[in-house]
């Protein structure tokens, strides 16, 4: 009866073990998954914030305001500076 | 009887024990490799090598160039599970044409490229498709573009990058060390379907520096213009413009035109200087205490200064006699000869290599030049006198504004730096750029009274059109004639530029303009005094330099 009890209590520590075993196992596919996610989304998010950095590149703002504001650079010499 | 018919049966018994044990022994000693790649090939997956690149800032912190992961699309026809649907997707998703993929399916063997650089937002959605769709025979590959969102901005000091995120000109190849990191391949768990089973020892931390630069990309962008709309205008082969703060040594600006991949003129196009290098003359005859700006250098009536039998300077508007002052406001050869052969052959180089004339810069940019400077014991004296004035002796745009920023700061030669700042991955600075003085080459008063030379040459004399309202400019023409193959000088092809500094005072900005070849006007004061005070201008009004 005793060594039934044993047994059992092995039994179910293998069983336990192994179900943790899986589990991580599955987290592990799950991580993996969500790095590619991050990895894909970050890749994404680059990719978006070179386009935003095409658009303030100092040749395309300057060339718009010069041609469809018509504003041009203010001489050094009428720059009001102000102190901090 | 009984014994024997145990024996036998016990035999059997182990008939097939034996031949389990023997064909265990048999693929346990034959076999092994074939088994162990098999078993190899269905619990691991191996992660593809990969190198990381990180990025290029200017000194506000613009991306100039990073490496943005893209992906290359293929075809491996032999296991393409549904032809006209692999078709469909691979057109819907990277907007290709499916004739176009049917032409290079028809053309390939089994394997072929459809398309390459894939940026991530397809590439998400033709993931996606495949997944969804269970399509079988399409080969994703991660590779990079190095991507320059200021498009050819500082290209020419950046240089490029290939595909492998390998440096390969320019600062991309001599920052490579630092810039990338290489990650080897790694061996994962695999789960069903394929899936990665993340383990902890999959994680590399990353090991790369950003590198900030002292390039400002507003500053490199107006420097850029103007020197593209002056080169045009003028025709001339090529150009380059440097700007540095000559308090810090600090590199705002270096552009070449055209734009080559880290190829730069700044630091790789020597010159024979011509006038600009007048400053360096009456500099080292200033210190040495042997002239003031006032000294009179006299020629009595003569209009040519016979250096040797055989060899005399002459001034294209010369004057009997002149001060140091006036040889400088009137560009004059006579006088700046004169002023090197009274200072003597060895105290002139030694003032020459004090400035750093050929020597590189400590920035050791690939292909960086050094210049030709000779040894004083081999100078005779027409080389002594045409030393002088810029001839014999040749120099990068580098070594010029470093010397003539040297003169604005009050005598010191500082340490070029290109380099601002480099942070690792986690964000943490691990070096930051700190204002260096190599050497003091002049006393406080000698840069004081150069200043004030280099102030009449714009205010009277041959620089007037460098000049920029409100503000006081210092510096000088030049205009060289550019060696021929032959020997000797090409009379219709020269070097035009000009070298100096604003405000004069309390100077913001070192510049040098330079121009090769230019078809017309010929003369430093005609086309590179006025792009100076054109850059100038853009730079005093976008820094807020206060007018005086």
């Amino acid at each position: 009866m005793k060594m039934f009890k044993w047994l059992f209590i092995a039994g179910i520590f293998f069983l336990l073990l192994a179900v943790e075993r899986v589990e991580l196992k599955k987290s592990g596919v799950r991580v993996s998954a969500l790095k590619q996610e991050v990895s894909l989304k970050e890749a994404r998010n680059q990719y978006l914030r070179y386009q935003i950095s095409q658009n303030s590149a100092p040749e395309r703002v300057y060339k718009a305001a010069e041609e469809q504001l018509n504003m041009r650079l203010t001489p050094p010499a009428e720059v009001i500076v102000l102190d901090d | 009887m009984t014994k024997t018919r145990i024996k036998i049966c016990a035999a059997l018994c182990l008939i097939p024990v034996l031949a389990i044990v023997l064909r265990l022994f048999y693929l346990q000693a034959y076999r092994h490799d074939e088994f162990a790649t098999k078993a190899e090939r269905a619990i691991y997956a191996y992660l593809a090598e990969d190198r990381i690149r990180g990025a290029l800032l200017d000194a506000r912190g613009e991306v100039l160039a990073e490496s943005l992961r893209t992906y290359s699309a293929a075809v491996l026809k032999k296991y393409v599970n549904n032809k006209d649907e692999v078709v469909k997707t691979l057109s819907q998703t990277l907007g290709l044409s499916k004739t176009e993929i049917e032409k290079r399916w028809k053309a390939a063997g089994n394997f072929f490229y459809v398309a390459k650089k894939i940026k991530p937002l397809e590439y998400a959605a033709l993931a996606e498709e495949i997944k969804k769709k269970r399509l079988q025979g399409i080969e994703l590959t991660p590779e990079y573009e190095r991507i320059h969102p200021f498009g050819e901005l500082a290209l020419d000091l950046i240089g490029a990058s290939n595909s492998k995120n390998l440096g390969l000109s320019g600062l991309e190849q001599l920052y490579n060390d630092e810039l990338s990191q290489d990650i080897g391949k790694k061996r994962a768990r695999k789960a069903r379907a394929g899936a990665i089973i993340y383990e902890r020892d999959l994680k590399e931390e990353a090991d790369i520096l950003d590198i900030q630069l002292t390039i400002d990309a507003l500053s490199q962008y107006h420097v850029y213009d103007v020197l593209k709309k002056y080169v045009e205008t003028n025709g001339a082969a090529r150009g380059m413009a440097i700007v540095q703060d000559p308090n810090t040594g600090f590199i705002i600006a270096a552009a070449s035109y055209p734009v080559i991949n880290g190829q730069s003129m700044p630091f790789q196009f020597t010159y024979e200087p011509g006038s600009t290098f007048k400053s360096i003359t009456s500099a080292a005859g200033l210190d040495s205490g042997k002239f003031t700006p006032d000294t009179s250098l006299d020629f009595g009536h003569e209009k040519r200064f016979e250096v040797a039998p055989g060899f005399a300077v002459r001034d294209t508007r010369a004057k009997e006699a002149m001060t140091v002052r006036e040889m400088m406001e009137v560009s004059s050869n006579r006088g700046a000869a004169k002023i090197a052969l009274d200072l003597g052959a060895e105290d002139f180089f030694y003032y020459i290599k004090a400035f750093g004339f050929g020597a590189k810069t400590d920035i050791g940019f690939q292909g960086e030049a050094r210049g030709v400077v000779r040894p004083f014991n081999k100078w005779n004296k027409v080389e002594t006198a045409t030393a002088g004035y810029g001839y014999g002796i040749s120099l990068t745009g580098m070594q010029l504004i470093s010397a003539y920023s040297a003169i604005a700061n009050g005598g010191h030669l500082m340490v070029a730096h290109i380099i601002k700042k480099k942070t690792n991955a986690k964000g943490k600075t691990v070096y930051t750029a700190e204002p260096k003085k190599i050497r003091r080459v002049l006393r406080p008063e000698t840069a004081a009274a150069l200043t004030g030379v280099l102030k009449a040459v714009v205010e009277t004399g041959t620089a007037k059109r460098a000049r920029v309202v409100g503000y006081s400019v210092a510096g000088k023409t030049g205009t060289a004639e550019k060696t021929s193959a032959e020997g000797g000088y090409e009379k219709a092809s020269h070097i035009v530029s000009f070298a100096g500094f604003v405000p004069a005072e309390n100077p913001a900005f070192t510049i040098l303009f330079v121009l090769d070849q230019p078809e017309k006007p010929i003369f430093g004061g005609e086309s590179a005094a006025p792009a100076f005070s054109e850059i100038a201008a853009r730079l005093l009004s976008i820094h807020g330099v206060k007018p005086q």
